[in-house]
């Protein structure tokens, strides 16, 4: 909260103060050895797992990552390899297993005789309701209730996906921003609102643990902004490695829209990675869903 | 060892006797040395006996002992900046005098030689900068400002953060490890303007001293430095004020005696107008108009104030106050839905302090301070006019505490310091409280520290011969929290060996104690800082401080001098990577940090033109910084941020001339400084990847192109920026008449318009480089009478 409020009133004494002067660069920079790049979510909602494998490059190389075609992908359950992945022509390697909530999973990825690898406890089953909720306030207004289990450390994550723009274009996307007045919801990307008598709102998505909910029932209304219905109204369950590279990949993407309406201040922010030997993500969730339609 | 200590204390009571009671044809004179238009003391005033070749240096409440024969003698007291006072007594017992020294207003002809021989040549005490208001002022200031943390920027050793701002790095320490005191207080935010700017009014400021290593016992409590700032006193013979105002603000002071030669007071404002410049601007824009009322507003104050009270020769009481506040405010009366909103961020000092003088007889003095330093940094946003719906946040530092110091003036030492210090600290980081019309939660309110620091210490200065001084002592600490106690021993010694008379070699070490620890969350300068206690996981800082130096002064108004230094910095603790996506609301800092070392070496060269018509400096300091922490880097150690290879600083003043017009006297001086620096080393992120969209954002829109890539941050301060430099001017016309005196300060900032680059990002395929000072032209005005 802090970082944020203390870069938005910089941007006002910058105004004041100061003539910003913003000129193109070539840095010269030292040659790296570029690393591998794995990334792969289990979801148990899905009957397909998808991996991805490329190379980091450096930021003045300007041209698209180029997939890595000839490594040899495993995954294996509680221990137990079940199954090698598959080089698709969509640039990806699929594994066609459904995962399961509870279970512990392993990739690894072997590539020109270096190995990379990484873990995750995939969350038991989230058990919640989502129905449309009784507020006066402007936009369909939605309410998630759940009880958290106190015997599992939980990282829920709330949005609403919809339709975007005209109804022929067909075209879809995730809220913008979610609208609401829970308590318990974390402020990393809260900006205070002034919409539908809602003090704040959330970008992407109201995050919340269960840290302060232990043993709790909670309702957790809001309005999701941008989009038209129909609205798939979600909760995610994420285990803790797809919970810091969310959050993580938010925050630098409010740093990277901050730096660019307001270029005064910048600190570089690292996305969170828990790829041994290379970086990337591989991270698991739950998730619940359902949708509203105008009907 | 029975044996050894009844040895050791035979000695010491044999030494109190023989300090105490002098030979017979032995006399001490003591007093007080004084500026004679004000009245003020002069801390580091000199008085010496030729006859005797003997000589002492004030304290710092000016107060002098000197043992002598019993005759008639011939004193002669000196001061920087003053006229140099001779006087003859005779001397048959104990003496109390008062000297009154006049400042010398004839420029070029300042004779500075003796005062300055006996801090630079003689004293063991090295790798020490002593500046005053009146050199600050001097200083060509970014927007008309002078500012004593941008001044000891200029000096060897000295490291800027970044331009235009007040955090420096001594040596290669952190800044949180430089003790910057307020007469005798610390200071924990000391920053305007998120750090544009400190909270040091130069108007209310008497001067400043730097010690950056060979730190004398009675100081404690940081690792590498010691930034000690004293506030004007309070007219004692007459009312006189100064008038300031600059682009950024405007600063008033006045000083008056309360009863003449007894007591007076100083009290000094200091307001921005950036706040009224603000809402001017969105008023023109129709911004907060009636029907649309939101307002945005910025600004800070501070206040000093001081009284004192000379009860009589040998008691005197100081009551010193500081506050300051920045505030940014945002104000919308007229939501959609909501009546009100305000969002708030501000950060506040309050420090206090008594103290009184006490000489209890003409070889001992003491001075007693009980203070109190707050610093709370504040963010809070509320939905209503009452308050009732809302959320707060905020860090809170409050620190009271009590100290001793004594300095004694015994025959087998040129002097003996010691003392105690007793300090209760509370830290209540991140406190957090939510409400709304139903619940409200508080966070944190159960993770504040609360401390007990008690030191004590004694060093001496002792003549082994005519060419060996030194300075040896000790500070012993305890400290205690939370059932968890540390003990530490911190030698100090100093040594001059004095090679010919004007050439002198010194050698020091120190080893240091810190017991709080300063948590970025950020590069960012601003005060996103966190003070936190060490606690029974997170151990004091440790730091041992070598230096040696050569030191030549041909004449009285040159001095070159040449240091080299090597310090290790132990138990330093920073944040794990990615903080603040890993931190939970409601979990203690103390789960996210990581331990480490620190080195840092470098020699420096400065020399110096201290009178005449052309004085100045010039400074330079190649040097070398680096930190470790076990789980950053992968435990490789990496440059620390302020690791400037290289820093050359050049400050003249050039005194133009005297004209009179119509019964004024009208001088003018011409100021440059410049400066230039190796890059500071910044984290960059030097590599990047493809990435997959994050859940429900594989659609269209153009943020799921931005989450198809991420940066890469392989190594902490991984980039070293280009070289730094620029050119500042100022040219000052100062008018007097009849005690009054007006000065215009012309000043142009970064003359030839270098952009320095403040930082880089990315956009559109191409890195940009953005600099935030270029050239800037100021005028301010001062007017004191």
């Amino acid at each position: 909260m802090s970082l944020r409020i203390a870069i938005k009133t910089m941007s006002i004494l910058t105004f004041i103060l100061i003539n910003g002067c913003i000129e193109d660069v070539q840095l010269n920079l030292k040659d790296e050895e570029p690393e591998i790049v794995l990334n792969c979510i289990l979801n148990t909602g899905q009957d397909t797992v998808t991996a991805w494998l490329s190379k980091s490059q450096l930021i003045s190389e300007n041209k698209p990552f180029v997939a890595i075609k000839d490594a040899e992908i495993s995954l294996r359950e509680d221990g137990v390899t079940i199954g090698e992945f598959i080089w698709q022509d969509s640039s990806a390697y699929i594994l066609p297993i459904k995962p399961e909530p509870g279970k512990k999973y392993k990739i690894e990825a072997k590539v020109g005789g270096k190995t990379v690898w990484a873990e995750t406890n995939i969350p038991d089953p989230v058990f919640a309701t989502i129905q449309i909720a009784k507020y006066n306030f402007v936009g369909k207004n939605y309410m998630v209730s759940l009880t958290d289990d106190p015997n599992t450390t939980n990282y829920y994550w709330i949005s609403a996906y919809g339709r975007e723009g005209r109804e022929e274009d067909q075209q879809y996307n995730i809220a913008f921003a979610i609208f609401s007045n829970f308590l318990y919801a974390d402020d990393f990307n809260q900006r205070v609102s002034e919409y539908g008598g809602y003090n704040f709102e959330y970008e992407y998505y109201l995050r919340f643990t269960d840290k302060e909910i232990q043993n709790k029932p909670v309702d957790v209304v809001f309005v999701p902004a941008g989009i038209n219905l129909p609205h798939q109204v979600f909760l995610l369950s994420t285990d803790v490695h797809l919970d810091k590279y969310m959050k993580s990949s938010i925050l630098l993407e409010q740093m990277d829209i901050f730096v660019t309406e307001s270029p005064n201040t910048y600190s570089p922010f690292p996305v969170y990675s828990n790829i041994y030997g290379g970086t990337g993500i591989f991270g698991s969730m739950n998730s619940i869903s359902k949708t509203f339609s105008k009907k | 060892m029975k044996k050894l200590k009844q040895i050791l204390l035979l000695t010491l009571i044999t030494l109190i006797i023989s300090g105490t009671c002098l030979a017979q044809n032995k006399v001490i004179v003591s007093g007080y040395i004084n500026d004679g238009e004000t009245g003020e003391r002069l801390a580091g005033a000199t008085i010496y006996s030729a006859i005797e070749q003997k000589g002492a240096s004030c304290n710092n409440y000016g107060f002098f002992s000197l043992i002598l024969p019993a005759k008639s003698t011939e004193l002669i007291a000196r001061f920087v900046g003053y006229e140099a006072k001779s006087i003859t007594i005779n001397i048959e017992k104990d003496t109390i005098i008062n000297i009154y020294l006049f400042a010398n207003n004839v420029i070029g002809e300042v004779e500075v030689k003796a005062s300055a021989k006996e801090d630079f040549l003689l004293s063991p005490t090295m790798s020490m900068h002593q500046i005053s208001a009146k050199d600050i002022g001097k200083i060509p200031a970014a927007l008309g400002e002078p500012d004593v943390l941008k001044a000891i920027q200029l000096l060897p050793g000295v490291f800027f953060a970044q331009e235009g701002n007040t955090g420096f790095s001594v040596r290669g320490g952190n800044p949180d490890q430089t003790l910057i005191l307020l007469d005798g207080v610390p200071v924990y935010n000391v920053n305007h303007l998120w750090g544009f700017m400190s909270l040091f009014n130069n108007d209310a400021i008497k001067g400043a001293k730097l010690y950056k290593g060979g730190l004398p016992a009675r100081f404690g409590g940081r690792l590498s430095s010691v930034l000690d700032i004293s506030m004007k006193e309070g007219n004692i013979k007459k009312k006189s004020g100064t008038f300031s105002i600059s682009p950024i603000a405007a600063r008033y002071t006045f000083e008056s005696p309360i009863v003449k030669d007894k007591a007076s007071f100083m009290l000094s404002a200091r307001r921005t107008w950036l706040d009224a410049l603000l809402q001017g601007y969105q008023r023109l824009e129709g911004q907060n108009d009636s029907e649309g009322a939101q307002l945005t507003t910025y600004g800070f104050w501070d206040i000093n104030a001081k009284a004192n009270w000379i009860i009589n020769q040998n008691n005197r009481l100081y009551l010193s106050f500081y506050t300051g506040k920045d505030a940014f405010i945002h104000e919308d009366k007229e939501g959609n839905f909501n009546d009100y909103l305000k969002f708030s961020y501000n950060w506040q000092n309050l420090t206090s302090v008594l103290r009184w003088n006490h000489a209890f007889n003409p070889s001992l003095f003491a001075n007693f301070s009980f203070y109190n330093s707050q610093f709370k940094q504040e963010y809070s946003t509320k939905f209503e006019n009452n308050g009732k719906n809302s959320f707060i946040g905020y860090n809170k530092l409050n620190d009271i505490s009590a100290k001793g110091d004594f300095d004694w003036y015994p025959s087998f030492a040129k002097n003996m310091k010691f003392g105690y210090k007793l300090s209760l600290q509370k830290f209540s980081p991140e406190i957090i409280s939510i409400k709304d019309d139903s619940t409200s939660i508080e966070l944190n309110k159960d993770i504040f520290t609360e401390n007990l620091i008690a030191n004590v210490y004694a060093e001496g200065e002792f003549d082994f011969s005519e060419k060996l001084t030194a300075n040896i002592g000790a500070r012993i600490g305890f400290f205690s929290a939370n059932k968890r106690k540390y003990f530490s021993f911190q030698p100090r010694v100093s040594m001059r060996y004095l090679i010919s008379n004007d050439l002198s070699g010194k050698i020091s070490y120190s080893r240091m104690k810190q017991y709080l620890h300063q948590l970025q969350n950020t590069t960012l300068g601003i005060p996103t800082e966190l003070w936190v206690s060490s606690t029974k996981n997170i151990k004091p800082g440790t730091s041992n401080l070598y230096s040696a130096g050569l030191f030549y002064q041909p004449s009285g108004k040159i001095q070159f001098s040449t240091e080299i230094y090597y310090s290790s910095l132990q138990n330093l603790i920073k944040y794990k990577q990615g903080i603040e996506a890993l931190k939970e609301r409601g979990e203690s800092w103390e789960d996210y940090i990581t331990s480490g070392n620190g080195k840092t070496c470098g020699i420096e060269f400065m020399a110096e033109k201290k009178s005449g018509i052309f004085t100045g400096w010039i400074s330079y300091t190649l040097s070398r910084s680096t930190r470790q922490f076990d789980e950053i880097n992968f435990g490789n150690t990496f440059p620390y941020a302020y690791d400037r290879r290289h820093q050359l600083s050049v400050y003249t003043n050039l005194f133009l001339g005297t004209k009179s017009k119509k019964g004024r006297k009208i001088n003018t001086t011409l100021s440059t400084t410049f400066n230039f620096a190796s890059g500071n080393n910044i984290t960059l992120a030097t590599q990047e990847y493809q990435a997959i969209p994050l859940p429900f954002m594989e659609g269209s829109r153009y943020s799921a192109k931005w989450f198809s890539k991420r940066s890469l941050i392989n190594q902490e301060n991984n980039f070293r920026m280009p070289n730094f430099h620029n050119l500042s001017i100022s040219y000052n016309i100062e008018r007097k008449l009849n005690g009054k005196s007006s000065i215009w300060n012309f000043s142009i900032y970064n003359v030839y318009n270098r952009r320095n680059p403040w930082y880089y990002y990315k956009k559109s395929n191409q890195i940009k480089q953005v600099s935030i000072f270029p050239i800037m032209p100021s005028i301010s005005f001062t007017y004191k009478w």
